[in-house]
């Protein structure tokens, strides 16, 4: 049956052009990508965006995919690099502003996902980390990565890594006490 | 290990990642220190807060309108729509590099203007007239 296909198959199609495995790519990672872009960016719209844009670059990056790494890991490693010029793409949209217009912006207008109060609190407090461990401790915490699978999305050492996450976790603690 | 070196390992080794001696040394001090146990159930707390945020679901349309777009890509459209954009967009983005440098030599952005090729042709003009 198509619905047993493992990553690896469907990725092997999305290869040879299948529109179907590619689909199937889609359904499987649509949420668990969303989520965690939302998360780390902090935009819902953008996210959206973005999430769309990681599948189109599967496609384009499939020829290319080796099996050294896990499909999983491989995807969020997409998912990472275009979150993260989303965010270098606002900081310099800001400095823009900033030179040329006296009032504040703001970048991140009304946030309509924000279903609720502790949520809004829990993303003001991850958008005060860096973005490297607010993106090593989602990795891990939200979405299961062991340390090496981060570090080879984050393209760092596991050493590395465990640093992110301890600091990460000592921030948001401090950040909480507030 | 004293207290100090333990709650450092603390993260790591509630990920399972200690290797198994300083596993064994941690689980051990904790099980008789009270102040690196609370060190540790602080850190589950922190965990807990990420894990309390809502898993939100895409639209039901999403799957199809990446496909649309997937096939959108493949059969040029994109690229045609992106020459279009450029040829009227670069032009433009050298008129206000050359506009903005009149203005204000003084003020020299940290990044040229190309980078900014990417934002909305409503904010350029929102800071274009601002400026007038
Ligand atoms: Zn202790």
């Amino acid at each position: 049956m198509r619905n047993e296909q493992s990553d690896l198959e469907l990725i092997r199609g999305v290869q040879s052009g299948d529109q179907g495995a590619f689909e199937q790519i889609v359904r499987r990672y649509q949420n668990r990508l969303f989520n965690f872009i939302f998360r780390y960016i902090g935009e819902s719209q953008s996210a959206e965006d973005i999430t769309q844009e990681v599948f189109l670059k599967v496609w384009q990056a499939a020829p290319s995919y080796e099996p050294r790494a896990e499909v999983s890991t491989w995807i969020f490693k997409i998912a990472y690099h275009l979150s993260l010029n989303e965010l270098r793409r606002r900081k310099r949209y800001r400095i823009f502003h900033d030179a040329f217009c006296r009032e504040e912006v703001h970048i991140c207008v009304s946030e309509q996902t924000i279903s609720s109060e502790s949520e809004s609190e829990i993303m003001q407090i991850l958008d005060r980390l860096p973005e490297n461990q607010r993106a090593a401790l989602l990795m891990r915490v939200n979405e299961g990565f062991s340390y090496r699978e981060i570090s080879q999305i984050l393209n760092t050492s596991v050493s590395a890594v465990e640093s992110l996450i301890f600091r990460a976790r000592t921030c948001l603690r401090q950040l909480r006490s507030r | 290990m004293n207290c100090r070196e333990i709650q450092k390992k603390i993260s790591a080794y509630r990920d399972k990642e200690s290797d198994a001696a300083i596993s064994r040394g941690i689980m051990s001090h904790i099980a008789e220190c009270a102040v690196c146990r609370e060190e540790s159930e602080a850190f589950q707390q922190a965990d807990d807060l990420l894990k309390s945020l809502p898993e939100y679901e895409m639209p039901p349309e999403f799957a199809g309108q990446t496909i649309l777009k997937l096939q959108a890509s493949l059969s040029g459209l994109r690229t045609r729509k992106s020459n279009w954009t450029e040829r009227i967009f670069n032009p433009a983005q050298e008129f206000f590099t050359a506009f903005f440098e009149l203005l204000e030599p003084s003020k020299r952005l940290d990044t040229p203007l190309k980078e900014l090729g990417d934002f909305p042709p409503l904010s350029m003009c929102y800071i274009y007239f601002k400026k007038l």
